[in-house]
């Protein structure tokens, strides 16, 4: 510690100072009770609707699979949870967070991180960064939460203690839509950002958003997985089957109507796009560009400004990653580079939960987000840069079309910008 | 203070004696110091707290730690609701604006708002790192699990957070 370091631990010592006396431990005991109370009301409550729900779609829709999104309030999959809390899932909020046997026989808490007051009663939701046109981005983490950056810097968590994954948020912010993982597959979950609410939508992965509010996801067991496409509260309009492909990432064409999907099956194509309105024709298959043995497509990303779909490449066997935009994909054979980027000099240095830090840093997905003293910020549209936001599982990248690639989450399981945010 | 029952001895304690009273009584005022140094409103902090001890004391059969477990749970408390106590306390300082002259002859006061203003500058994530290694006195590997984040992140929080508070309470320079 240097001099400063150790006046700061003195500084810090007497501005703690000593609390004005602790309270009974009645008290304590009144305020688990409390909690328990809640879990008990909430989550019973929860499992009774989800019961109800399972009955009545085994029962009236035996041999269809559901993939229609209800996103009705009224529905049995919505849960009022005031904290954001989107599953029956939730588990112990401190720590050493997994689940035992002590568990089973106390009902699980979806409250526990929610906006509780002193006198036990919830906070109406205010919505994460204060502002719809505040929240920067939202990611899941590995740390199991989803959480809200806001523009300056901030972090609201969205969600906790809840596997979530792959989020992507509606064109007008209004709600973010997530995967939710358990042992038997994943469900998608739409979180209303202004309420708070958060609606199971049923099983399903890989969410993405068209600019004109239509969802395209994956649902299905993962042994036979089905493309859907369908706007929020509707039947589904388009649903293909994909017989055993093993879908890795989804995203739709800049042109709003083509869905990329990008697929790793033995012998399969890497890439496919679908026409996400005519279930009737037949997906193209683009080939990687320069395709060399062992080439494959890792992920998919869009960015809507600049008109480019932005690819994840492993480049031959036992090469390196490589970051490719491309136009016009859904009428080419070949993807065609625009802007080739080495991923192997990432950077590994990015915070992403303080972006507020990094100081002039572009840093999102082509709709023009960037990282300043002041926070972040939308950049003008005429700026002619554009940025991915692509994961790999573990981090989330930043991938500029010209300039260095930056980690911007290291513990990231999926990341969407708000395409609400104001500019500058 | 009132007894627990004592269905809330402690299970992970070596000797199985340890109670959940004695472990409030031990760890009660460093969490609130913690959970005060984060949100910099007292009555809050102790809220924060008493949620946090509520929490241990639900899952008290299984906790092995109660110091780390109640500081984790209070940070997650804290951190949970930083946005309404953020603006709050931005509230309250407004409010408390007019009285800052009358207090500022003393210097033991100014110097704890100054630090507490300072730390309320910095992110989140900062001052979290910050106050878990230099108030709680925490390794860097200690905070990044209360943190639920990696060492690496510890280290650059800790040391943007440093050289911000540098600046902010004794007029130095930025290393970054």
């Amino acid at each position: 510690m240097d001099e400063f370091e150790d006046r700061l631990h003195r500084r810090l010592s007497d501005t703690a100072g000593a609390p004005g006396g602790a309270p009974e431990i009645g008290e304590i005991e009144r305020r688990a009770r409390r909690q328990r109370w809640a879990s008990s009301t909430l989550g019973g409550g929860f499992a009774v609707a989800v019961l109800a729900f399972v009955v009545v779609m085994t029962t009236v829709l035996p041999l269809e699979r559901d993939t229609s999104i209800q996103l009705d309030p009224s529905d049995p999959g919505v849960a009022d949870q005031p904290g954001g809390e989107s599953s029956a899932d939730a588990e112990d909020p401190g720590p050493g967070g997994t689940a035992d046997a002590d568990d089973r026989d106390e009902p699980e808490d979806p409250a526990d991180e929610g906006e509780q007051t002193a006198d036990g009663s919830a906070d109406a939701p205010a919505g994460p960064c204060g502002a719809r046109e505040r929240l920067a981005m939202v990611v899941a983490t590995t740390a199991d939460r989803l959480e809200a950056v806001c523009a300056d810097g901030d972090v609201d968590v969205l969600a906790d203690d809840v596997a979530v994954r792959n989020p992507a948020m509606a064109p007008d912010a209004s709600g973010v839509v997530y995967e939710v993982a358990d042992d038997d597959g994943s469900t998608l979950v739409w979180m209303d950002l202004e309420t708070g609410e958060s609606t199971d939508l049923g099983e399903g992965r890989l969410p993405a958003f068209a600019q004109d509010g239509t969802l395209a996801w994956i649902s299905g067991d993962p042994a036979s997985p089905s493309l859907v496409v369908g706007r929020p509260g509707q039947e589904p309009t388009s649903e293909q089957f994909l017989g055993t492909m093993v879908v890795l990432d989804v995203a739709w064409d800049p042109d709003d109507r083509h869905v990329h999907l990008v697929e790793n099956s033995p012998g399969g194509a890497g890439l496919l796009v679908f026409d996400g309105y005519d279930a009737d024709t037949s997906p193209r298959a683009p080939a990687a560009p320069d395709d060399r043995d062992g080439s494959r497509f890792l992920a998919v990303a869009t960015s809507e400004e600049s008109g480019l779909v932005g690819f994840v490449l492993r480049v031959g066997v036992g090469d390196g990653l490589e970051f490719v935009t491309a136009q016009d994909v859904p009428s080419s054979d070949t993807v065609q580079p625009r802007d080739r980027i080495d991923l192997d000099d990432l950077d590994l240095d990015g915070d992403p939960a303080d972006p507020s830090t990094q100081g002039g840093l572009w840093a999102a997905d082509g709709r023009g987000l960037r990282s300043g003293d002041g926070g972040l910020s939308r950049a003008p549209s005429d700026a002619g840069r554009s940025s991915w936001l692509v994961g790999d599982g573990e981090t989330v990248w930043l991938v500029p079309s010209n300039g260095s690639v930056s980690a911007v989450h290291e513990q990231a399981r999926g990341a969407a910008v708000n395409p609400a945010m104001v500019r500058d | 203070v009132t007894q627990l029952p004592g269905s809330v001895q402690g299970r992970g304690q070596t000797d199985g004696t340890t109670s959940f009273t004695a472990a409030f009584e031990a760890h009660y005022d460093d969490t609130v110091g913690l959970a005060y140094l984060l949100c910099g409103n007292r009555q809050r902090a102790e809220d924060a707290t008493a949620e946090a001890f509520a929490k241990m004391l639900r899952r008290w059969s299984r906790v092995d730690n109660p110091g780390a477990y109640v500081r984790r749970a209070v940070v997650n408390e804290i951190n949970s609701r930083f946005r309404r106590l953020r603006l709050e306390r931005q509230q309250d300082q407004r409010r408390h604006g007019d009285d800052r002259g009358q207090r500022a002859h003393d210097d033991e006061i100014a110097d704890r708002e100054a630090v507490l203003e300072a730390l309320g500058a910095l992110p989140r994530r900062q001052r979290t790192a910050v106050v878990l290694r230099y108030y709680e006195q925490m390794t860097e590997a200690e905070a990044a699990d209360v943190m639920d984040c990696a060492v690496g992140t510890v280290k650059s929080n800790t040391a943007r957070g440093l050289d911000r508070l540098r600046v902010l309470l004794e007029g130095g320079t930025n290393h970054g």
